[in-house]
């Protein structure tokens, strides 16, 4: 039968812990990715992608209509790819201007533009998101490039087609949904355990729900972790052909924080979520559920026996950095790695565990605007990502090169380096095209 | 310092042995594998999506053994994935939780597991982990013991937390793989000093090693 979840995973623990002496290193979370400075990070800092790229990027990124702004940059740097490339891969000769974290001296000028051209953009968003009507379409290529944290919540819900476009309609809509999933709390969760399957399933999610975000400390107060369990084990239950898999446990926590983000003040690491109404928490509860459900529906095939989606995937993203680094493409071949061996978790999980957790509500702006293209575009992200890299990797033998890319340095990230990683993704897709079979007569 | 850095460099070894680690998701397999190869255990680890991948060096009768160890995601979904990893291994890790019955009922899947994906003369351990929650403890030791005997497993009981049995159960399993290798090259070629054929694995050099191995938790 289902029970409670243990309460306070983690101060069970820390009770637990009181007193005693352990040998070696006990960590409580992964640091590394959340704050606290390692030596790692040092080194991390050193073979992050350089600021100056990421600010590069971002200039180059689309600030309002990603197709036009993204061509004029894309025609500006004339080589192309290769031209891209070498922008990536190599420290900037001139600091590029526009960011707060910029030391220069027009620090405060810059500083004036940025903040007229996000009014500028806020201003799009209020227009859009005021009509009758939603025009999802300029919605999401707005998106596409970053959405205002405050709005993130009516954006997302509106992307993913959980809530209409209609004003008129979306209170009904919404409640309507909500009553759904809290019926169907009662119909599969609390009978859990009946069968072996459910029990089985049941004890998976258990042990992934106190396993998840662990350097976010909202995710294991009592009420999100009770949450947590559910919407795993209910979306387990409603699509059996996959049922829950590990991994999906992260998926859903952009979700979650975004919703609570509308009912919460402040940084998200003081976050009480036991604060919150039931009604409230059992709101968020259901708006992640379903909106988890639209974003796996896209990609049920990563979940399935084999998991062959993601295998193709993989073969994909593979068959593009050929193209576009064969160089590097044959010394990871000579090194005998799989792409498998490092990529697999990347794909399964969309890149937010190789990302500090904040990082990755922006990687989940542009995938929601690209809606069914998601999966497609997804190639183009994981070949970024990896390139990133280049010149480091292209001096690694076999073992260096997995112990790299299953940590990459990638935590001091933030929504600066995304955004680079996803305009020069967006460069390759305008290059090379959406279809694999295309790239190989490049 | 991690244990496993010595002085002398990590490509610098005589024998190279593949070795995964297979079980029940939640167990501690990748803890075990952060202790032994780092000297770390973390108690918030995320779950192991598809593989990751260790080394550590360990000297046995003043030969170096390099270990490469594949831990593996323990839900049932990865298991078309993760078998794959079984190829080319010598040695496996079987591991289980002996605060849960259920974890220790998997073994015998596992094993099939095993029997249909990997070597079959891959050197096999049973390994019940977290010995430190005494209080909690639902499988016992002497029912995993005759279990071992009656498969002709070797066992042990390990605490990732506490450091216990981790040092011994890699050294007993990388021992016991060395011995076959070295018996077995013996009475291929007596002419022959190091053992030839299929159980040395080659892969290239790998420098700098003791480097990452100072990298953060899992």
């Amino acid at each position: 039968m289902a029970s409670e979840p243990k309460a306070g995973g983690l101060n069970g623990v820390k009770n637990f812990l009181r007193g005693r002496k352990f040998p070696g290193t006990v960590r409580l979370s992964h640091r590394g990715r959340d704050g606290s400075l390692t030596a790692e990070q040092d080194a991390a800092h050193v073979l992050s992608p350089n600021s100056s790229d990421a600010k590069d990027a971002s200039k180059l990124a689309p600030a309002g209509s990603p197709a036009v702004s993204q061509e004029a940059s894309f025609s500006s740097t004339e080589g192309g790819p290769v031209l891209w490339q070498g922008a990536a891969s190599q420290p900037a000769e001139q600091p590029v201007a526009a960011t707060a974290r910029d030391p220069a001296g027009n620090e405060m000028k810059e500083g004036r533009e940025l903040r007229s051209a996000s009014n500028t953009r806020r201003a799009k968003f209020n227009k859009l998101l005021a009509e009758q009507v939603v025009d999802l379409d300029a919605l999401r290529e707005l998106c596409w490039s970053g959405i205002p944290s405050d709005l993130r919540p009516m954006c997302w819900r509106l992307l993913v087609g959980y809530l209409p476009p209609n004003r008129e309609r979306r209170d009904a809509i919404l409640a309507r949904k909500r009553a759904e999933y809290r019926d169907m709390v009662p119909q599969w969760y609390d009978i859990a355990g009946s069968s072996d399957d459910d029990a089985g399933a049941l004890r998976q999610v258990r042990v992934d729900a106190p396993r998840t975000a662990p350097g976010v400390a909202c995710f294991h107060q009592p009420a999100m972790q009770k949450s947590l369990e559910r919407i795993l084990y209910l979306w387990g239950c409603r699509h059996p052909a996959s049922g829950y898999v590990q991994g999906i446990n992260d998926l859903v926590t952009p979700f979650l924080a975004v919703f609570l983000s509308a009912h919460l003040q402040g940084p998200l690491e003081d976050w009480q979520v036991d604060s919150l109404s039931e009604e409230d928490m059992l709101s968020v509860e259901a708006d992640s559920y379903f909106c988890l459900s639209k974003l796996l529906d896209g990609i049920q095939d990563h979940y399935t026996y084999a998991q062959p989606g993601i295998q193709r995937t993989v073969f994909s993203m593979k068959e593009l950095v050929r193209c576009i680094e064969e160089p590097l493409s044959r010394h990871l071949e000579t090194q005998g790695l799989e792409f498998l061996q490092f990529a697999f978790r990347w794909v399964n999980c969309l890149l937010i565990r190789e990302i500090p957790f904040q990082a990755g509500f922006r990687l989940w702006d542009t995938y929601l605007a690209e809606g069914p293209k998601m999966r497609e575009f997804l190639v183009f992200v994981l070949a970024s990502f990896l390139l990133q890299w280049s010149r480091n990797l292209a001096h690694m033998d076999f073992q260096e090169l997995v112990m790299f890319l299953q940590k990459p340095p990638t935590g001091e990230w933030g929504e600066g380096e995304v955004e680079f990683i996803l305009s020069r993704a967006y460069m390759w897709r305008i290059t090379y095209g959406d279809a694999p079979s295309h790239w190989k007569q490049t | 310092m991690a244990p496993g850095a010595s002085h002398k460099p990590d490509d610098d070894y005589d024998y190279l042995f593949k070795v995964v680690l297979i079980g029940d998701s939640g167990v501690g397999k990748s803890n075990l594998l952060s202790r032994f190869t780092r000297n770390e255990f973390c108690l918030e680890s995320k779950s192991t999506i598809g593989v990751e991948f260790a080394t550590r060096s360990i000297q046995v009768d003043g030969k170096t053994i390099k270990a490469q160890i594949w831990d593996t995601a323990g839900q049932e979904r990865y298991r078309a994935i993760t078998s794959a990893y079984y190829r080319g291994a010598v040695g496996a890790l079987l591991v289980y939780d002996i605060t849960k019955q259920v974890t220790f009922e998997n073994v015998e899947r596992w094993l099939k597991e095993l029997r249909d994906h990997a070597d079959a003369n891959i050197v096999i351990m049973l390994v019940g982990n977290k010995s430190d929650l005494r209080h909690l403890r639902s499988v016992h030791t002497e029912d995993a013991q005759a279990y071992c005997e009656k498969e002709h497993l070797s066992f042990i009981e390990t605490s990732a937390l506490e450091s216990t049995n981790v040092e011994s159960a890699f050294k007993r399993i990388l021992t016991e793989i060395y011995h076959i290798v070295s018996k077995k090259a013996l009475a291929a070629d007596d002419n022959a000093p190091t053992p030839q054929g299929g159980t040395r694995i080659e892969i290239k050099d790998t420098p700098a090693e003791s480097e990452k191995k100072k990298s953060g938790c899992c």
